[in-house]
C-alpha cells in the first residue's frame, strides 16, 4: 500500500510531494517524484496526530524532517510501531465524543462543588487543629491590637459584681470536662458603638462581651448561653479555620478564573464573599449545637438562649441585610435548629 | 538599513498583503480543553504539561497563513520537569515555615533571583518548538539582558518614581523582536522610545480622569444611606474597576502591538496590524464576564475569541516564492540538540500579546 504525502527535509520551507509505503513493519520508504528514495524507521519518529480534519505528521527530531499525510488507513497501519499510542488514542476518543465530554463535565462540576462545600472546610478544620497553641496566642494578640484600633475599648465602668458573675458563669462552662487543658478561658467587658450588643471569641480563649450586650440580657442564664456559644468557637478553632478557609477559597477561585489576567483579585471577590459567608454560617450552627448540648447536659433550659438570640438580632440596625452574604444564619432558622437539637439531645 | 517609501515597499514591485486565518472553533476546543483540565486535576497536575502542549498545539495548528499551518511540537516531558521545579519552590514557600521560619523568605528571594532566568528559558523553549512550514523559530537574546530588563530595571524603577516604565517597555520589545528569528530570517524592530513616552503620559492622564469620574459618581450617590443604594454603589464600583483596568490594559497593549508590529519586519516580510482598541476591549470585557460567571468553564471560548481577533487582524506582506525559500538555521539546530535537555521551562508570558 502506497499513500501520498508531503515531505519537509528539515532544511527547507518547501514541501515535496511524495509517495510513502511501509514495505515491512516499522520501516518507511519515501519516494520523491524524481525517483529519489529516502528510508526512515518509525522507532525514533514522533507522531503529531492531526486534530479533526487536519493532516497527521511524523516528525524525526534528529534530522528535523517531517512527513505529512491524511490517509487514516495508513495511520492505523503505522500506529502499532509508534510509542505512546494507547494514551493518545484514549484521549482522542474522550475529546471527540460529546457524551464523554458532558459526562466528564458533570463529574467535574459535582467534584468541584463538593470540594468547595465539604473539601475546603474539612481540610481547614484538620489543618487548624494541627496549628501549635503559640499561633493562636499570636493571632489573639493581633486581633486585640486591631480591635483597640478604633473598633472598641475596654469598659472602664465594669463593677466587681459583674466581673465575679461573668467569671462564675464562664468557669461553669469551662469545667464541663470537654475542654483541653491548654485553653485559657477568660471573659472581659468592652464597649463598642460599632459592634453594638455582641460577644466575640478570640482564638486563644479570650471572650469579649460588650456593655451593650450586658444591658440587653435579662438573666445570667442568657449570658451563660452566649458564653457557651463563644466557647465553642474557641474550642473548634473557628477563627483560625475561617482564615484558612478564606485563603483556600481565594486561592482556588483565582486558579479557576486566573486566565483572565490581572483582574482576578477583584473578580474573585464577589463569589468568594458568598462562599465565605456560607462557611461562616455553618460555624455558627456548629457553635449553637455545642452550646445546646452543653445546656442539655447540665440540665439547663434552652429558652434563655433563644430569648437572648432573638433580642440581640432584633437590636441590630442592619437586621434586614441580605441573607446570602450574611455571616450568621437567619434568626428563625437558627431558633428552629436550636429547638430541634434540644429534642435530639 | 533599507529605506522604505510610504507604501512600505523596498523595491519597485509591490507585494500582496496576506491575511492569517484562524480555523479553530469553540465546540472543538472546549472538548479538548475540558478533557485536558479534568485529566490535569485527576493526575494532581502531572498531566498539566501534556495539557499545555495539546491546548497550544490546537491553537497553532489551526493558524493558517498562505495555505500552511503553524505547529507546536514540544515534548511535554520537558515541561513536566520544569513544572516539578516550580511546584517544589511553591511548596517550599507555602509550607517551609513548618521546618524553619527562614525558608519562605529564602524561597521568595530565590524565585525573585531566578525569575529572569525562567523567563528567558521559557521564551527560548516556546519559540523553538513553534514551527511554520517545518521551519522553527528561535530566540537569541542573552541571559544578561534578561536580568537587566526583568530584574535590575524593576529594582531601579521605584527609585525613579516609575519614570523608567516607558523606557523599560521599549527595551523589552527590542529585546524580544530583535532577537527573534524564523529559520535564516531575522526579525527587526526599528521603532523609537518616544512613542512609549507619549503613550505613558496618555495613560497617566486617562487614569487621572477615570479616578475623578469615579469620585464624582461616588460623591453623588452616597447622599442616600439606605442599604439598597449602597449595594448598587458597590456593584457599580465593582464593574467600573473591572472595566477601567481591562480598558487600560487593552488600550496599552493594542497601541503597543500596532506600533511595534508596523515598525517591524521579518527578513523582507512586513506587517500591517489593524487592531482597534474598541473592538479588542469589547472582546476582553465579554471574555472576562463569561469566564467569571461560568467560574472558568468558558475559558476556551474566551481564548478562541481572543486568538481569532489577534490573528485575523494582522496582514503580512509576503509572496509564496519567498516563503518557500527559507532554510532552517543549521547552526542553531545543532546547538538546540545539545541544549534541549536544559530547556524545561514554559511560562505564559506577556510580550504585549495579551
Amino acid at each position: 500500500m502506497s499513500v501520498s504525502g508531503r515531505w519537509y527535509d528539515g532544511r527547507s520551507s518547501t514541501p515535496l510531494e511524495v509517495d510513502v509505503e511501509m514495505p515491512f513493519p516499522g520501516y518507511l520508504v519515501i519516494k520523491y517524484s524524481s525517483g529519489e528514495r529516502i528510508e526512515r524507521t518509525l522507532e525514533n519518529a514522533r507522531l503529531l496526530r492531526g486534530f479533526r480534519g487536519q493532516s497527521h505528521a511524523l516528525f524525526w527530531e534528529s534530522s528535523g524532517s517531517r512527513l505529512e499525510f491524511r490517509d487514516a488507513n495508513f495511520l492505523s497501519m503505522i500506529e502499532p510501531h509508534l510509542p505512546g499510542r494507547f494514551w493518545e488514542r484514549f484521549i482522542e476518543v474522550l475529546e471527540t465524543r460529546w457524551r464523554y465530554v458532558l459526562g466528564l463535565l458533570v463529574v467535574s462540576v459535582i467534584l468541584g462543588a463538593g470540594f468547595f462545600i465539604f473539601g475546603i472546610p474539612w481540610i481547614a478544620q484538620r489543618v487548624a487543629q494541627r496549628f501549635p497553641a503559640e499561633t493562636l496566642q499570636y493571632l489573639e494578640e493581633k486581633t486585640f491590637e486591631q480591635l483597640e484600633n478604633g473598633f472598641m475599648e475596654p469598659d472602664s465602668e465594669v463593677t466587681a459584681e459583674e466581673r465575679i458573675l461573668l467569671n462564675e458563669l464562664m468557669a461553669e462552662v469551662g469545667q464541663s470536662g470537654q475542654l483541653p487543658g491548654n485553653i485559657d478561658l477568660n471573659v472581659s467587658v468592652w464597649t463598642s458603638e460599632r459592634f453594638g450588643a455582641n460577644a466575640i471569641a478570640l482564638p486563644a480563649g479570650s471572650i469579649i462581651v460588650t456593655r451593650e450586650f450586658l444591658e440587653l440580657s435579662e438573666s445570667p442564664a442568657e449570658i451563660q448561653a452566649v458564653l457557651a456559644h463563644e466557647v465553642a468557637h474557641v474550642l473548634k478553632r473557628h477563627g483560625l479555620r475561617r482564615a484558612l478557609e478564606n485563603l483556600g477559597v481565594v486561592a482556588c477561585l483565582s486558579l479557576m478564573i486566573g486566565d483572565v489576567g490581572t483582574m482576578n483579585s477583584i473578580i474573585v471577590a464577589i463569589p468568594s464573599t458568598i462562599i465565605q459567608s456560607r462557611y461562616s454560617q455553618s460555624m455558627e450552627k456548629e457553635a449553637d449545637a455545642w452550646a445546646v448540648q452543653w445546656l442539655v447536659e447540665n440540665n439547663k433550659s434552652v429558652e434563655p438562649m433563644k430569648a437572648i438570640l432573638r433580642r440581640v438580632v432584633n437590636s441590630r440596625p442592619d437586621s434586614d441585610s441580605i441573607q446570602w452574604i450574611s455571616s450568621h444564619p437567619a434568626l428563625e432558622e437558627r431558633l428552629q435548629a436550636i429547638e430541634d437539637l434540644r429534642q435530639q439531645e | 538599513m533599507t529605506n522604505y517609501n510610504e507604501f512600505g515597499e523596498s523595491g519597485a514591485i509591490p507585494r500582496p498583503w496576506k491575511a492569517i486565518y484562524f480555523r479553530g472553533n469553540f465546540p472543538e476546543y472546549f472538548r479538548i480543553w475540558i478533557v485536558n483540565t479534568i485529566l490535569t486535576v485527576v493526575t494532581l497536575g502531572i498531566y498539566g504539561a501534556w495539557a499545555k502542549v495539546r491546548n497550544r498545539r490546537y491553537i497553532y495548528s489551526n493558524t493558517e497563513f498562505a495555505g500552511e499551518r503553524f505547529d507546536f511540537i514540544a515534548d511535554p516531558r520537558k515541561i513536566l520537569i520544569g513544572n516539578i521545579i516550580i511546584i517544589t519552590l511553591a511548596l517550599a514557600y507555602l509550607f517551609g515555615s513548618h521546618v524553619s521560619l527562614v525558608i519562605p523568605g529564602l524561597t521568595l528571594l530565590l524565585i525573585g533571583i531566578l525569575y529572569p532566568y525562567f523567563l528567558w528559558k521559557s521564551l527560548r523553549f516556546r519559540v523553538r518548538y513553534t514551527t511554520y512550514r517545518n521551519i522553527g523559530f528561535s530566540f537569541h537574546g542573552s541571559l544578561g539582558e534578561a536580568y537587566l530588563l526583568y530584574l535590575v530595571f524593576n529594582l531601579l524603577n521605584p527609585f525613579c518614581l516609575g519614570l523608567l516604565t516607558p523606557y523599560i517597555h521599549f527595551r523589552r520589545q527590542m529585546y524580544f523582536y530583535n532577537n527573534l528569528r524564523w529559520g535564516d530570517q531575522a526579525f527587526r524592530f526599528h521603532g523609537e522610545v518616544g512613542f512609549f513616552w507619549k503613550l505613558f503620559l496618555k495613560v497617566i492622564l486617562l487614569i487621572f480622569g477615570y479616578f475623578i469620574l469615579m469620585g464624582v459618581m461616588f460623591a453623588g450617590m452616597t447622599v442616600s444611606g439606605n442599604i439598597g443604594v449602597s449595594l448598587i454603589i458597590f456593584i457599580l464600583f465593582y464593574l467600573m474597576i473591572i472595566a477601567g483596568s481591562v480598558g487600560l490594559a487593552t488600550y496599552t497593549s493594542v497601541r503597543i502591538l500596532n506600533y511595534v508590529l508596523s515598525n517591524s519586519q521579518l527578513g523582507e516580510f512586513r506587517f500591517n496590524p489593524e487592531y482597534r482598541v474598541r473592538e479588542y476591549f469589547s472582546i476582553r470585557v465579554m471574555n472576562t464576564i463569561g469566564v467569571s460567571v461560568s467560574l472558568g468553564l468558558l475559558t476556551p471560548w474566551a481564548e478562541i475569541r481572543r486568538f481569532r481577533y489577534l490573528l485575523e487582524n494582522i496582514y503580512v506582506q509576503a509572496e509564496e516564492t519567498q516563503l518557500e525559500a527559507i532554510t532552517a538555521e543549521l547552526q542553531s539546530r545543532e546547538g538546540a540538540l545539545g541544549e534541549s535537555a536544559a530547556d524545561i521551562f514554559d511560562f505564559e508570558m506577556d510580550f504585549g500579546l495579551k
